[in-house]
């Protein structure tokens, strides 16, 4: 194992030096100037919340990263960074001297955000950073952490590959850049920002020690991102609402109704009330071009900085929710061409939405019953391996969420545990349930829920659930009388949080 | 010859893992028993009282060993006594407990702690349309069911299925029950239903296939998830719930594209591998025989649409005609399909239908 490690890294070294003679470096000018330096320490300390127990918030956590200083006294950090989080502080690096600073912008999805200082004038003397947006294949780009000391630690990489890909929330995929770099760990490793030629070309998205390889969010994101924090309000990233596929396969091509030439992504769905249904997409649509570009049978365009890359990032990087943007198609073999208006999906328009931060679980506590709306936020809570060990049913109805509930509308609300009570003899053993109807009424939201417990049958609460035991009952009576005592022995400070 | 002795531990229903799916009585031995002692008889007085069959690993449990006791042994020499075997009946419901006070007084039933609560009923098995989700299930052939589904046989408690357990083909059951709280009597009549054997081991038996232009298509079972060691979220939901969600009204047969033979024809239909088929043609594709004559009558292009929102597969019936010899050499396929077993399928299905 070590041997093999340090085989890489010879090579590594060799690599590095041979370009490092033809090119001219990344790394900036002397230590001397460091003053110049526009990073500042980012501290950041919060508390995230407890889905098994939705009431509280665990402990607390802190982290320590740097920013890097923009112009108008903006401090650019990644999203991940300020999630959940309760306070955020800024330090300068030289001086140790603080201040309280408040999130202006945050994106999760793309996962960047925008710090400013409370006091105005803590940014003075620095130098913004400029944003270098033709970073290509090839380039060398400085990784920049920094010493205990305050001075600069700079690690030179390469960047072997542009290319579209998920990034940490998984919500679409996004130009990224990929750098074969051998970082060191600094306790402030958290964000990094990527530099060439003293100019900001990225930001680090993760980052493997043992392949030493570097993911970063590149400045065309970060560009797109500082436009749209510009505007009235944050509308996000655009998405068009459909799948696709390549043609490569030549029946495939034909069965679409393409003749003689290649190329062009075969449309292998359209989900309801998403711009593309809208435009009048249609699955068995051969999408040739988008825009100006041409798209070849493996989705990929022509770009002019970076050759050949999946065409969604026409669709990301280069235009913005609200923009129109004209779609070539072939419908059995007849040319078309539809507009498609781009709009950003919220969070909160999926049916188990795929991340929910900076804000408290909503539940609804029934008896010892504890009611929850299955999101993928709930579904991290079993950790990084989540899609193997949390309850394989939910991961199953969220990854497949488009399929199964095509009308979106609505939550899955689920039984997620039974604290033990009088009320809940018997029941101890249930958890992880999709409940279906309550009281006879369906249920689709957690306010469905709430407003339906309120309707008793005859003096009982009755519970259907899609799978085993199907129903539960609960004395409507016993659930209001010992609801304080509930409270009390589990410590919940309230029963409910809907919101 | 090597002996060991232990005594007996407990008495209760154990998963059998050679097949992974059936639970029958079993009898837990403190005797060290290792893997190659399958099989051996266990003695009491002279006399064989149960088969050493299955065990822990070292690292799970040490001394706790299981033997096929008297009551399992006896049933099976009953069974076959006529030449043929024709396995366990299964009433195929589920059940749960009913020890919550509110749930019972719901349910119009005493504070008596007897009674469990029937959740599901299975549509391909002898219960259906005589048993209803939401019954209660109160005396299984004149012994009263307790609210932890326990009854008394013999002097010895044990789960109420150990009285359908001790029955064959044909026999019958009778519940009594509370339906909308008004008591009731029912009899089924029972046999064994097919939908279970997808869920465990197979034994004797070929495995079921259809190789069409390089693609080999199987029906999803426990054998074939473990050969592939698939770690796909649908095909497992599809073996998960095949009876609980009744996927097996709709698809028998959940044919999976499991393999491709690579040949030019198939050399872009990698990205299929794993998925379920839906329909070829326009047509559904309910079973693999159903499959096997799409194929067999295929017009010059076939069009199979697969589950889910992917791309449907085009085949041209010529190039894979063209191309059947040379897969066929070249991967030395003996047989390009095997539907034996089939037909036991599609006669339990036609039932169910």
């Amino acid at each position: 194992m070590i041997r093999q490690s340090f085989i890489g890294f010879g090579i590594l070294l060799i690599a590095a030096t041979g370009t490092l003679a033809k090119k001219e470096s990344a790394v900036p000018a002397p230590v001397g100037k460091q003053k110049q330096l526009a990073l500042v320490r980012v501290n950041v300390t919060g508390q995230s919340y407890d889905y098994f127990r939705p009431w509280q918030k665990k402990a607390p956590f802190s982290k320590r990263a740097l920013g890097a200083v923009l112009s108008k006294g903006r401090v650019l950090v990644t999203a991940d960074l300020l999630a959940n989080q309760n306070f955020v502080e800024l330090e300068r690096a030289e001086s140790g001297e603080k201040t309280a600073a408040n999130v202006q912008v945050i994106d999760y999805e793309a996962n960047l955000a925008l710090l400013e200082p409370t006091e105005k004038k803590f940014l003075d003397g620095i130098t913004p950073l400029e944003i270098t947006p033709d970073t290509v294949v090839g380039d060398r780009l400085a990784a920049w952490q920094l010493e205990p000391t305050g001075a600069l630690l700079a690690t030179e990489g390469l960047v072997t590959t542009v290319q579209m890909m998920p990034y940490p929330i998984d919500v679409g995929q996004f130009l990224t850049y990929r750098v074969s770099i051998p970082m060191q760990y600094r306790e402030n490793s958290y964000t990094v920002p990527l530099v060439k030629n003293n100019k900001l070309a990225g930001l680090l998205l993760r980052y493997d020690s043992r392949s030493q390889l570097l993911d970063a969010i590149p400045a065309p994101i970060i560009t797109h991102f500082l436009k749209e924090a510009e505007s009235q309000k944050y509308r996000g990233f655009p998405f068009a609402g459909f799948s696709f596929f390549p043609t490569r396969d030549p029946e495939l091509h034909e069965y679409a109704g393409e003749k003689g030439k290649n190329g062009g992504v075969y449309i292998t769905n359209v989900e309801p009330g998403t711009p593309a249904m809208r435009a009048g997409m249609q699955v068995g649509d051969v999408v040739t071009a988008v825009g100006d570009h041409a798209i070849d049978q493996n989705g990929n365009y022509v770009d002019p900085l970076y050759g050949k890359i999946e065409f969604t990032n026409l669709l990301t990087a280069h235009a913005y929710a609200g923009d129109t943007v004209p779609f070539h198609i072939e419908r059995n073999g007849k040319p078309m061409q539809l507009s498609v208006t781009l709009e950003h999906r919220d969070a909160k328009d999926y049916v188990s939405p795929p991340y929910y931060l900076d804000q408290p679980p909503r539940y609804f506590v029934v008896g010892g019953l504890i009611f929850q709306e299955l999101s993928r936020q709930y579904l991290k809570e079993w950790g990084l391996n989540w899609q193997r060990e949390a309850p394989q049913r939910f991961v199953y109805m969220d990854h497949f969420q488009s399929e199964l509930f095509p009308d979106r509308n609505r939550r899955v609300v689920i039984l997620s545990q039974v604290l033990p009570a009088n009320s809940t003899i018997g029941y101890d053993d249930l958890a992880y349930l999709t409940v279906t109807k309550v009281n006879g009424k369906e249920i689709k939201s957690l306010e469905d829920l709430a407003e339906a417990v309120k309707h008793p049958m005859e003096g009982f609460i009755k519970i259907e659930t899609e799978e085993d035991p199907k129903q539960i009952e609960l004395d409507a009576s016993q659930v209001t009388s010992e609801a304080h005592e509930l409270q009390e022995n589990y410590g919940i400070s309230s029963l409910q949080r809907l919101q | 010859m090597s002996v060991t002795t232990g005594i007996v531990s407990r008495i209760d229903f154990q998963l059998y893992t050679h097949s992974s799916v059936d639970q029958h009585l079993a009898i837990q031995i403190s005797a060290q028993i290792n893997p190659g002692n399958s099989g051996g008889p266990v003695m009491q007085d002279g006399k064989v009282v149960g088969v050493a069959f299955q065990g822990y690993s070292g690292d799970v449990a040490q001394g706790v060993a299981y033997m096929i006791p008297t009551p399992v042994i006896n049933r099976f020499l009953k069974d076959v006594s006529n030449g043929h075997y024709d396995e366990y009946p299964d009433m195929a419901i589920t059940y749960a407990k009913l020890q919550n006070p509110a749930q019972r007084r719901f349910l119009g039933l005493q504070d008596d702690d007897r009674g469990v609560l029937v959740s599901s009923v299975v549509a391909a098995g002898p219960s259906d349309g005589i048993l209803y989700p939401g019954d209660v299930l109160l005396m299984i052939d004149g012994h009263p069911i307790a609210s932890d589904a326990n009854v008394e046989l013999d002097g010895e408690r044990a789960q109420f299925e150990e009285v359908v357990e001790r029955k064959f083909k044909g026999d019958t059951v009778k519940f009594d029950i509370l339906r909308k709280k008004q008591p009731m009597a029912v009899t089924i009549p029972l046999y064994k239903p097919w939908p279970y054997s997808i869920q465990g081991h197979s034994y004797d038996v070929r495995p079921r296939y259809v190789l069409y232009g390089g693609l080999l298509f199987q029906p999803l079972s426990l054998d074939m998830l473990e050969a592939y060691r698939t770690s796909d979220l649908r095909l497992r939901h599809f073996f998960e719930y095949f009876i609980l969600e009744q996927i097996y009204l709709q698809h028998p047969d959940v044919i999976v594209l499991s393999n491709i033979l690579p040949d030019p024809i198939n050399t872009y239909l990698a990205p299929y591998r794993g998925t379920i088929v839906d329909e070829v043609n326009g047509k559904k594709i309910r079973t693999l025989d159903e499959l096997a004559k799409a194929f067999a009558e295929a017009p010059d292009k076939l069009v199979i649409r697969m589950i889910g929102d992917g791309p449907p597969l085009v085949l041209d019936r010529n190039k894979v005609e063209s191309a059947r010899e040379r897969i066929k050499t070249r991967y030395n396929v003996l047989k390009e399909q095997n539907l034996e077993a089939s037909t036991e399928l599609a006669q339990a299905d036609k039932k169910t239908k």
